[in-house]
């Protein structure tokens, strides 16, 4: 598993402290490159500051739900591929709001199989875009 | 009748002296003018002569006092013969009437019997006979052995013919008599007979039998009671309104339902009779309305609630009526029942509040366990992810360190779900009334003193300055002292997680107006004024930031208050964003709580 995320740039946004860690730690030894966000202030600002290519988002925080935050980072942030956490119970209503939203959603204690998978995804796509954007940067050199 | 013959009967001198008087006076008439013939006409006459005017003037005289006597006699004779002949009609007319009487006597319905002074029956009627076949009155049976069975040796002591006979006036009684299938009862009448000179010589006796309408009178009385018991000691109202509009019968429990005395409003209209029992007008309208509308349809039914206004009370009442209608289809009048329904009014509203209220709890209690298993599965959530991942196969690959790091996570997840499910029993307990406190005399500065020895280590680490401020003079309370410890662990905690490095935490407690106030005031980032109110209730956390990444369950607050609360006391919170918090808690002196602990004996409260 080790190294299969090398160089994905990934935010990880949970106000608790413990799982932000935990997931910061799973994630850096996948070979990403982690940023962590206890508050969703602190996830804008790092946003503002540099794009990622996944950012892993809790559910439920003070001030603005996980949902909130992707519906205002998404249309400035279209190339980056956002994942709900939640440790709801009640999943019908989560996956129906994600679903809305088109965003995928994992359920406390994370599947973290499942997680690979998405972020594998997001791997894929970050090469593909970097590819195209090399391209683009040669095609504006020519 | 009998004054009316003997004026017919001795009409004798009258008719003599009517006869003989004018026969004198025709004498001496023709005497006096014999004689004056004899003086003025003779002395001119010859003997022959003279003797001839004597025959003839006598001849003329006599016949003329003969015609005269026959008249009379003949008039006096036809005037004897009516006379006999109206007396013989009367006396038939008399004879028809006594026959008539006899036989009304004879055959009336009830037994008719004379009973003579001496007791003896002098006659009987045929109802008596066929009563009574074996007495004869021509032997003179004594009343009592022949109307008794068995004979009686001296009269019954109600006889009323025999007080009748006694003081001549009418008396009455009921016997009742054994029946081959019951008892039948006899009325008896004495009625007084007279002589001429007024002495009682019988009395006459009318036995009649009134056994079935005794019984029906029974009956009647006996449904008369019922009727009137039921509508005595119903709770309803029971009405008819007539024809005309007015207020024909009201009946039941007229005082206690419509607070007036019926008598007051019978006979009246009822917009006057709304006007006394003071209907609200809108109600008495609606009342016409429906009235009026169920008689303009032709319908029958009136049925509907009524609000009013009882000596200033509302009162609803519930109203059940049926308009009646001739054969032709011309209005008679209606009947309605009225019942109070306010009690079972109160006791919906009662219900539907209380339903209301268990929802609503109900509903608080799905949130709290929503909210308890979304906190609940974080650290399960930390848990499995780093456990997971330790046992992978690839962990070998991680330092120890980061294996330490992994382990210590799981360890402080693991004791913050402790944590938690220790806090939401005590919610559960708390919220299903089971709080027990086991007060203890306790010195509340050294409770106070013991807990901020607990917290100063992890304030010295954050680099936070705890302080004290006993107040002079603090009684001796009588509290629960582990569940009092809890509450200010929890603030004092509270106080140091929301604090930053070089503030200060400060506990202060003094005593004021019969209370003791306990305040813990920290100078951290403060709470928005919105979410102050729901800082007490379960998971109502708020948007304030623990300053080392500590975690809270939500409870801790909510907790505190109950445990307050179950002392007697007030908690509250103030704080100002930016400029830190202020959380404070009054205790009475006197006051232990009344279901847990023995009162403080008296003059112990200083």
């Amino acid at each position: 598993v080790n190294g299969t995320l090398h160089g994905l740039r990934v935010l990880l946004v949970d106000d608790n402290v413990h799982m932000l860690e935990t997931m910061s730690d799973v994630l850096h030894c996948w070979g990403a490159r982690v940023d962590t966000a206890a508050d969703v202030h602190t996830a804008v600002v790092r946003f503002e500051q540099q794009a990622y290519d996944a950012a892993v988002v809790d559910m439920v925080m003070p001030g603005m739900s996980g949902i909130e935050l992707i519906r205002l980072l998404r249309p400035a942030h279209p190339g980056t591929v956002f994942v709900i956490l939640t440790a709801y119970a009640d999943r019908r209503s989560v996956q129906q709001a994600c679903t809305d939203e088109n965003v995928p959603v994992l359920f406390k204690p994370v599947d973290l199989e499942e997680l690979l998978r998405l972020l594998s995804d997001a791997t894929g796509a970050a090469a593909a875009r970097q590819g195209g954007a090399a391209r683009a940067t040669d095609e504006s050199w020519n | 009748m009998a004054s009316a013959v003997s004026r017919e009967i001795v009409p004798g001198r009258p008719g003599v002296l009517r006869t003989l008087g004018p026969s004198a006076l025709l004498l001496l008439g023709g005497t006096t003018a014999f004689e004056t013939l004899k003086q003025v006409v003779y002395p001119g006459l010859s003997l022959w002569q003279s003797h001839a005017v004597t025959i003839v003037f006598s001849t003329l005289a006599g016949t003329a006092a003969a015609h005269f006597l026959l008249r009379r006699y003949r008039r006096t004779r036809r005037r004897f013969d009516d006379e006999m002949v109206r007396r013989r009609r009367t006396e038939d007319e008399a004879a028809a009437i006594e026959q008539r009487y006899r036989s009304v006597v004879e055959n009336i319905g009830i037994g008719v019997a004379v009973v003579n002074r001496d007791m003896s029956v002098g006659a009987l009627n045929r109802h008596m006979r066929a009563w009574f076949p074996a007495v004869n009155p021509v032997s003179r049976p004594v009343c009592y052995r022949v109307f008794n069975d068995p004979p009686r040796e001296e009269p019954c002591t109600y006889c009323p013919v025999v007080k009748t006979l006694e003081d001549g006036r009418v008396h009455e009684a009921v016997t009742k008599t054994p029946d081959g299938t019951g008892t039948r009862s006899y009325r008896i009448i004495s009625s007084p007979v007279r002589d001429s000179s007024g002495r009682v010589t019988a009395a006459i006796e009318t036995v009649e039998d009134v056994t079935e309408r005794e019984q029906a009178e029974g009956k009647v009385r006996r449904s008369e009671e019922r009727y009137r018991w039921i509508t005595e000691n119903i709770q309803d109202v029971i009405y008819s309104i007539t024809s005309k509009g007015t207020i024909g019968f009201l009946s039941g429990d007229c005082e206690g339902i419509l607070g007036i005395p019926a008598g007051d409003v019978v006979g009246k209209s009822l917009v006057e009779a709304g006007s006394t029992v003071s209907v609200l007008p809108e109600a008495l309208q609606h009342v016409m309305e429906l009235y009026g509308r169920t008689v303009a349809e032709g319908r029958q039914a009136i049925d509907g609630e009524v609000r009013f206004l009882r000596n200033g009370e509302v009162r609803y009442l519930e109203h059940k009526g049926r308009v009646q209608y001739e054969k032709d289809g011309t209005l008679a009048g209606s009947i309605g029942v009225v019942r109070d329904i306010t009690e079972r009014k109160r006791a919906e509203a009662e219900l539907g509040r209380r339903n209301a209220e268990l929802v609503e709890l109900n509903d608080l209690k799905n949130q709290l366990l929503g909210t308890a298993a979304h906190d609940l599965r974080n650290p399960l959530s930390v848990v499995q992810t780093a456990s997971s991942f330790l046992l992978d196969r690839d962990s070998k690959l991680l330092t120890e360190e980061r294996k330490a790091t992994f382990i210590r996570r799981i360890n402080a997840s693991s004791q913050f779900m402790l944590k938690l499910i220790d806090n939401l029993l005590d919610v559960a307990r708390i919220e299903s009334g089971r709080l027990d406190l086991e007060l203890e005399d306790c010195d509340l500065c050294g409770l106070v003193e013991d807990n901020l020895t607990l917290n100063r280590m992890l304030a010295e680490k954050k680099g936070i300055r705890l302080d004290f401020v006993p107040g002079c003079g603090l009684p001796t309370l009588r509290l629960d002292s582990g569940k009092m410890a809890q509450v200010l662990n929890n603030l004092v905690s509270n106080a140091l997680k929301f604090s930053g490095s070089g503030t200060t935490v400060r506990v202060s407690a003094a005593r004021m107006n019969g209370s003791v106030v306990v305040s813990v005031r920290d100078h951290g980032q403060g709470i928005p004024a919105e979410e102050l109110e729901k800082l007490f209730k379960p998971f109502g956390t708020t948007s304030a930031r623990s300053t080392a990444g500590e975690k809270s369950t939500g409870l801790g607050l909510a907790i505190s208050r109950k445990i307050v609360e179950a002392h007697g006391g007030t908690i509250r919170a103030e704080s100002e964003v930016g400029k830190g918090s202020t959380f404070t808690f009054t205790l009475p002196v006197a006051a232990a709580p009344p279901p847990t602990g023995p009162g403080r004996p008296q003059g112990d409260g200083r």
